[in-house]
């Protein structure tokens, strides 16, 4: 067990194996402001694509990914967080077309963003709140997608215990769904979770890392009950806190200084112990 | 189809507008469908219309919209038969 304070001792620049994470949170009363200063932040191309979002919550919150995306890596490259050049992938995966070793993962949730960014390693994060309407379509789910032994288990969960073990692997299959760039469909198959004990271990994961060689680590989002899952395929990666923006002011200063965020703690990291056999 | 599809996004897709007021082509992620929900919505589907998605179909582009998702059935239908 360890703290998030402790997972490193801070650091001038995103080196190898270190992954950074942001997090921003909001209130449905500060909407407007969020989405303001977000837009911002984004290109001329991206604030027209907002605008065609009708849901407000659904376009503050990509926004708010976006803008704190930007900012984030803005912060690593030294340049002004609109001009950088943001692509796509056809399976949802942003990344910057002139700092290809630069990596980036989104996750949103109401009220809440959070973005990894990684040198040289492929990351990706997740967040989900544990809810127990949830439970029956992700159980239906679990017995027709994921892998008979992770149904078997997850069968075997009492039932109030339920929602936050679904969060727990839903939230590793979709960050290592993302750090792949496969998307979420064949994540829920074929990126196979085991429990052992209190922990989620990776067991088998598409692709030519094997699943013992590589890093999840999960937490608890600070100043909430989200469960958080960030992956990527490589045994030495550590987790920064660069950014827990709590005023949209903050999305525009954001810089890769590591900053203190000592709640709550955060779940066991699933590679640990190492997988049985 | 249309109608069980929109029926479905009612139920499942989490939508902040109610699907008949969605245009065949607009964005149902843009209106608030989360991942979770378009897992939903793929489950409702494939019970309403006994058909089964392949993994490599969970993704935006097949359930981006209305249209996109009958054009996935229709074509899940047809292979099925």
């Amino acid at each position: 067990m360890y703290s998030v304070d402790s997972l490193t001792d801070g650091f001038d620049a995103l080196t190898d194996g270190l992954v950074a994470l942001t997090i921003c949170r909001f209130e449905p009363a500060d909407r407007e402001a969020w989405r303001g200063a977000a837009e911002a932040l984004l290109s001329a191309a991206e604030r027209r694509r907002a605008g065609g979002i009708i849901d407000p919550d659904s376009r503050t919150q990509h926004v708010v990914g976006r803008a704190a995306m930007r900012a984030l890596a803005g912060a690593a490259t030294a340049q002004p967080p609109p001009e950088l050049r943001v692509e796509v992938s056809s399976e949802g995966k942003p990344y910057l077309v002139d700092h290809p070793d630069l990596e980036l993962s989104v996750t949103h949730s109401p009220g809440l963003v959070v973005v990894a960014m990684a040198q040289k390693l492929a990351v990706g994060v997740d967040v989900e709140s544990p809810r127990t309407e949830t439970v029956e379509p992700l159980m239906k789910l679990a017995e027709r997608r994921f892998d008979r032994a992770e149904f078997a288990w997850l069968e075997a969960v009492p039932i109030p215990e339920l929602p936050a073990w679904l969060a727990r692997i839903w939230t590793i299959k979709e960050a290592v769904g993302k750090a792949l760039g496969s998307g979420l469909g064949p994540a829920l198959s074929e990126v196979v979770v085991e429990r052992q004990r209190e922990h989620l271990v990776l067991t088998r994961v598409p692709g030519p890392v094997p699943a013992s060689r590589w890093t999840v680590h999960e937490l608890c989002a600070p100043g909430g009950a989200e469960r958080l899952a960030v992956a990527a395929p490589s045994l030495d990666v550590d987790l920064i806190w660069t950014g827990r923006l709590e005023s949209p002011a903050g999305l525009a200063a954001a810089s890769l200084k590591r900053v203190p965020i000592r709640e709550p703690a955060p779940l066991p990291p699933s590679r640990d112990p190492a997988p049985l056999g | 189809m249309d109608e069980k599809i929109r029926e479905i996004l009612d139920k499942h897709g989490r939508l902040a507008v109610p699907a008949e007021a969605l245009q065949e082509a607009d964005d149902l992620y843009a209106a608030g469908m989360s991942s979770q929900a378009s897992v939903n919505v793929m489950l409702a589907l494939e019970d309403t219309f006994e058909i089964e998605f392949p993994d490599h179909m969970l993704k935006r582009s097949v359930f981006g919209s209305v249209a996109s998702i009958r054009a996935a059935v229709t074509e899940l239908q047809r292979t099925a038969v």
